[in-house]
Order: structure tokens, then sequence, then C-alpha cells
């Protein structure tokens, strides 16, 4: 199966690290003993701009787990609307043709699931099937990918849609001055996308000039490490937990795992052409290119990432693969590896070919 | 200060911060061999801008990857201090 097209969504307002980190230090005025972690910590996490769901002025308006997540709802389902046209329209395809929908957020929560309220928006079968995944958090792209692409070989004429929609704004805690909650409000931003894959047997009416065909996954669970990542779910809502450690995790475990999984297709490190990482932070990227002895420019395009839209979570690794097929599409033959890390400790990895 | 004082009293700061014998801190050690991460970097320069009286550009602390840096870092913004008009 291939990754035929992605499309993606960002809400209106976008901001320097900057702005976000003179509004924060404002509204945490009384609560800061030293305003100034506050805006060292936002510098340093590799991330110039970010886009927010409302102006910043807006924020401190926003009081309780309730009114975050009924914007929440609200502000996903408009963007899940436009990163699935942006996915749909260069392939001549409508909601119409999609036989599967996962969808994937760590960020807020709806049942009847944001999938449901899209399929009374747009015109996708009263058949479709659905899978929301919530809680895997930053590994859910590449995991989507990964569950989507199992699905396609079970249904080979089938058309499937991965969507991720990410509003770490949403999530701010003002009663929380943490260290990992001043890394995380710095590091996370909103936005959404939409990718769409295609089975073995399809025709597209409008075939991409460059696609990757899916050949093998590989999800790696790291046992008793549920301390590294994740939320501490309050009245208030969702509490960071984000241990300093994460880099060490990726150190101590990538390079193994990507060795194993590339010598059962009987590949090595040698043979990937074009890595495409989540953008985690600058950390964990140091980490990933240390522990694959990655030449330099190798993860450009999630530092790229990083840089303009900051940590979208499950979407961000999303974003990297659309900058890649539209701009940095590999030559026919050359493989590829997508991944992501997320909260379990877990990694995911999909081994593409072009 | 003397150019002279800066590196010592820079290696005395990073040593006591990590427990470390001054001996063990050389202006050549990185932040990696000492373990020094992202949050020791930024409380090393809040506590050098305490002692030195100068002002660390917040975004500057991802090019700071040896006790040298910091030790060039300082000097220069000792420096610009004493320029006239500064």
């Amino acid at each position: 199966m291939q990754i035929a097209s992605v499309g993606t969504a960002f809400p209106p307002h976008r901001y320097t690290q900057t702005q976000i980190a003179e509004a924060l230090v404002e509204r945490w005025k009384d609560k800061l003993p030293e305003p100034r972690l506050l805006t060292r910590l936002h510098a340093n996490c590799g991330v110039d701009f970010r886009h927010t769901v409302f102006p910043l002025d807006h924020y401190p308006s926003l009081q309780g787990f309730k009114a975050t997540n009924d914007e929440w709802i609200t502000a996903a389902v408009s963007l899940g609307q436009q990163a699935i046209q942006a996915a749909l329209a260069p392939l001549g395809l409508t909601a119409a043709d999609i036989s599967a929908i996962f969808f994937a957020s760590v960020t807020g929560i709806a049942s009847p699931t944001i999938d449901a309220r899209l399929i009374n928006l747009m015109p996708f079968p009263t058949h479709v099937k659905r899978t929301p995944i919530f809680g895997l958090g930053c590994v859910a792209g590449a995991a989507g990918i990964a569950r989507a692409s199992d699905y396609l070989r079970a249904f080979p004429k089938e058309i499937v849609l991965l969507l991720s929609v990410e509003l770490c704004s949403l999530t701010w805690q003002d009663d929380d001055q943490s260290i990992a909650n001043l890394i995380s409000t710095g590091l996370f931003g909103d936005g959404c996308a939409a990718v769409i894959l295609a089975g073995d047997e399809v025709i597209l009416p409008t075939q991409p000039a460059s696609t990757p065909k899916i050949l093998a996954t590989r999800s790696t669970f790291y046992r008793h490490t549920e301390h590294i990542m994740g939320w501490d779910i309050r009245d208030t809502g969702f509490r960071i937990v984000l241990s300093p450690d994460v880099p060490k995790v990726v150190l101590e475990n990538l390079r193994g795992d990507v060795d194993a999984f590339l010598a059962s297709q009987s590949l090595t490190l040698a043979d990937i052409g074009s890595w495409i990482f989540h953008s985690g932070g600058p950390k964990v990227l140091e980490a990933t290119e240390n522990a694959l002895s990655l030449p330099p420019g190798a993860l450009a395009l999630s530092w790229k990432s990083l840089r303009e839209v900051g940590n979208l979570s499950a979407a961000s690794v999303l974003c990297v693969l659309e900058d890649t097929l539209k701009n940095h599409p590999g030559a026919p033959g050359t493989y590829s590896i997508l991944a992501a890390m997320g909260p379990a400790f877990c990694l995911e990895l999909v081994l593409l070919q072009w | 200060m003397p150019d002279t004082d800066i590196a010592p009293r820079i290696l005395q700061i990073i040593a006591k911060s990590k427990g470390l014998p001054v001996e063990a801190v050389t202006p050549a050690s990185t932040f990696d061999e000492l373990e020094i991460d992202s949050l020791d970097k930024i409380n090393l320069t809040f506590e050098v801008e305490e002692i030195f009286d100068i002002t660390i550009a917040d975004d500057s602390l991802n090019s700071l990857r040896t006790v040298q840096d910091v030790i060039t870092g300082v000097q220069t913004l000792l420096a610009a201090k004493q320029q006239p008009g500064a």
C-alpha cells in the first residue's frame, strides 16, 4: 500500500516564541519565582513560531477542563475538515471514497469522537469504519500509519484516512509551574494533519508522481517506563508528565531497535536514504542523531518543522512526512524510515520504499 | 575582574554545582562529559550572571557546549560592559 498524500491545517493565530513566553510570564506573574527561567527554557526549545487556537490574550479566560475541552472539540472539527480536504483534493478523491478512519489525538476527548462529527459534515460513507485513538501521544502519528497499513493489508482495494489533531495550547495548566510544564508550554504547538493511504489494488483518479510504499512496521514497548511521559489527568485537565530521561531512553534503545527492525527486512542503516522523524525537541533530535550516527542534516526536516510550528505531538511526524512528499521525495527504489516515540515509553518504526 | 581570574572562577562554579573536585573541570571539558543537562545549564547561567554582574541572552544557551564557551562568553560580555557608553 502507498501513502498517497498528506494535508495539514493550522489555527489562524501564529506567534513568535518570544511573544508566547511574554504572554505566559504575564499570565503567571504572581506564580513564577524567576520569570527568566520560563523565558530561558522557551528560548532553548528549538522553536521559533507556533500556531494557537486562540489569540494569546484569550487563554486566561479559559478556566477548567470543560471549557477548554469544549473549545478543543470545536477547533478539532474545523481543522480536521480543512486538513482532510487538503489531503483528498490533490488525489481527485472525496470523503465518499474513504472506507476507514483512524483518528488520533491526546489533547482532548469527545464522544461521539471527532471523526464521527466529521462524518456529519462531509460525505463519508455511512458504513465507514472508525478507530479513534486516545493516549498514544507523540507516537500516534507513526503508529496511526502503521495501523492503517495493517488494515490495508486485509483490504487492499480500500482507501483509508489517518487524521491527527493536536491542540496543545488548550492543555496549558495555570496551577503548574514545574520545569516540565514550563518546557511543555515552550515546546508544544497546535496543528492538524490528514494522511490518505491507498491499498495495493487501488487506482487513484490522480496518482501523485512519487509516493512511498509501506513495506513493514514494528512497535516496541519499553517496560516500566510509564514515568517518562504522559498526562497526570486532574480536575483542571491534562497536567504534563515529561521526564528529563527521554533522551536517555532514546540513546539506550533506538539504535538496537532500528538495527533489529532493518535486519528483519535484510537491510542495514546504510540502506536508508532519508529519515522522517517526529520533531520531539532539541534533546530528542540530538539523541536520535547520536544514537543512529546520522550524518549532518539527516533530520533537517524535523528540525525545520520544530522551528516553524513546534512539537505537534502525533501530528508532527505527519507534517515532516508532508514536507518530504511535497519537497523532498526519495529517488525510486530508495528506503526511508518514518518513526516516532511517545508515552509508555514506546517506539513505532515504519519502513518505506519510494 | 582581570581576564586571568575569570576562567578559574568559572571552573570553581561548575565544579561546585556538579559536586566535583575543581581539578575534574577544565576549559576543554564538554557539558556532556560533566553531565550538565539543559536545566543545569540554565541554573549555571543564572549563577554566572549574578557573580559577574552580566546578562546572558536567553537564546544563547544552545551554543554553549564546553566550559571554554562559558569562559569566552563571560569575557566577551565583561569586555562589552567596559566599553565607553556600554
